[in-house]
């Protein structure tokens, strides 16, 4: 930050006794303090810096309805960055808590579906069952139920009839349902 | 909502505020939550029946001068670090100098008696009492302190939590004073001691949950 420093404290005390143009301009110093600050730590953390600005925004809450707690023992930017570290720290904790939340989750969820197979087996089994499948029926799976093309597009591609690739899949599906379930124990 | 937008509206209607508030507040919850956790001891367990004897003893003044000491000291610290921004400082180690004070006095009050008295001076009757009735009387100062540091925006929990312990467990062993008959340095060092370091403890670890905002 290359513009001069203004006076913080006589900012802040200025702002205390009411004058609202020393109020905007602490906080709107204060702000771009606060802007690099967060952006730097979420950086180093590894979390997106997405959050930043609310995080900004937040603790410019926070300083304008505590200003009556700055009493002068400490700089303005070292009690400003003491609040600004303390909601840092509350937003990654509850950060971390939501995504070690989510993958609990998604692993509950994955063992459930399948048997507590995990999903890169599941898919490679998936392959091997597929690649059993005469080629009129492996190609419009392959090309509708994973690759998502529709009906009309696949049945151009292999040079099939509408008809004969949604018969194909249909009839695949029960093929490989019975080999899958072959398969498996 | 834009950031400069926020800025604007915050600065809209800037009122006036007293920086002076928050140490105002303060003084009124100690001195309130000692009258009442004396009162709260006198209406339970009564006040001493030797009262007025005791207030000619130096035994008494030691023991209310001690914990008057650490509560002031407490409290000196609770101010710093209830304000964001403030390094941690050592204040909570200062305690160590009126307790040291104390365990002297013990030292050399156990040294003029044979060992064989120590047992009976240490285990005085109502040690038990002392060590529950000191925790229970600060959950007075210590809801109240509680209540007062939230409105400020305490940073480290846990020390300002031990401090408020420390302030809180002084507060309730100063109105127990007022019915304990015990004033040796040996009892005070040992059991008052002990009621006060309860109270700290719980507050160091209860205060990121206490203090929470």
């Amino acid at each position: 930050m290359t513009s001069p420093e203004p006076d913080l404290e006589a900012l802040m005390r200025a702002s205390q006794s009411g004058d609202a143009a020393a109020h905007r301009a602490l906080l709107h110093h204060l702000s771009g303090r606060l802007r690099s600050y967060f952006r730097n730590r979420l950086r180093r953390s590894g979390t997106g810096t997405d959050e930043a600005e609310d995080l900004v925004q937040d603790t410019l809450l926070v300083l304008h309805t505590k200003r009556h707690t700055y009493d002068g023992s400490s700089p303005v930017l070292a009690w400003t960055y003491g609040i600004a570290r303390y909601k840092l720290i509350d937003y990654l904790r509850a950060n971390a808590r939501a995504l070690r939340h989510v993958q609990i989750d998604e692993v509950d969820d994955l063992a459930d579906a399948h048997d507590g197979f995990s999903a890169v087996d599941t898919a490679r089994e998936l392959h091997r069952a597929l690649a059993t499948l005469p080629r009129h029926f492996r190609l419009p799976i392959e090309y509708v139920k994973i690759e998502g093309l529709s009906i009309a597009e696949a049945a151009a591609r292999i040079g099939m009839s509408d008809a004969a690739v949604k018969i194909g899949i249909h009839r695949g599906m029960k093929r490989l349902a019975a080999v899958l379930s072959e398969a498996r124990p | 909502m834009n950031t400069d937008d926020l800025i604007d509206f915050l600065s809209t209607r800037v009122e006036a505020v007293d920086p002076r508030r928050q140490d105002r507040i303060v003084a009124l919850a100690v001195f309130g939550s000692l009258a009442a956790a004396a009162l709260v001891c006198m209406l339970t367990l009564g006040l001493r029946p030797d009262i007025v004897e005791a207030l000619r003893t130096p035994g008494f003044f030691l023991k209310i001068g001690f914990l008057g000491t650490v509560v002031a000291i407490a409290i000196y610290g609770l101010r710093r670090a209830a304000r964001a921004g403030n390094a941690r400082s050592r204040t909570l180690l200062f305690v160590l100098v009126p307790l040291g004070l104390v365990w002297f006095a013990a030292g050399v009050q156990l040294a003029s008696l044979s060992p064989s008295q120590w047992y009976e001076v240490v285990m005085f009757r109502e040690w038990r009492l002392c060590v529950v009735a000191i925790p229970l009387l600060s959950a007075i100062p210590l809801v109240l302190l509680t209540l007062v540091l939230r409105e400020a925006v305490p940073t480290e929990l846990p020390y300002c939590g031990a401090l408020l312990g420390l302030v809180a467990g002084g507060i309730g062993a100063l109105a127990y004073a007022s019915y304990c008959l015990n004033d040796t340095p040996v009892y005070v060092g040992v059991w008052y001691a002990t009621g006060i370091a309860l109270v700290t403890v719980f507050g160091w670890a209860m205060g990121p949950r206490l203090l929470r905002w």
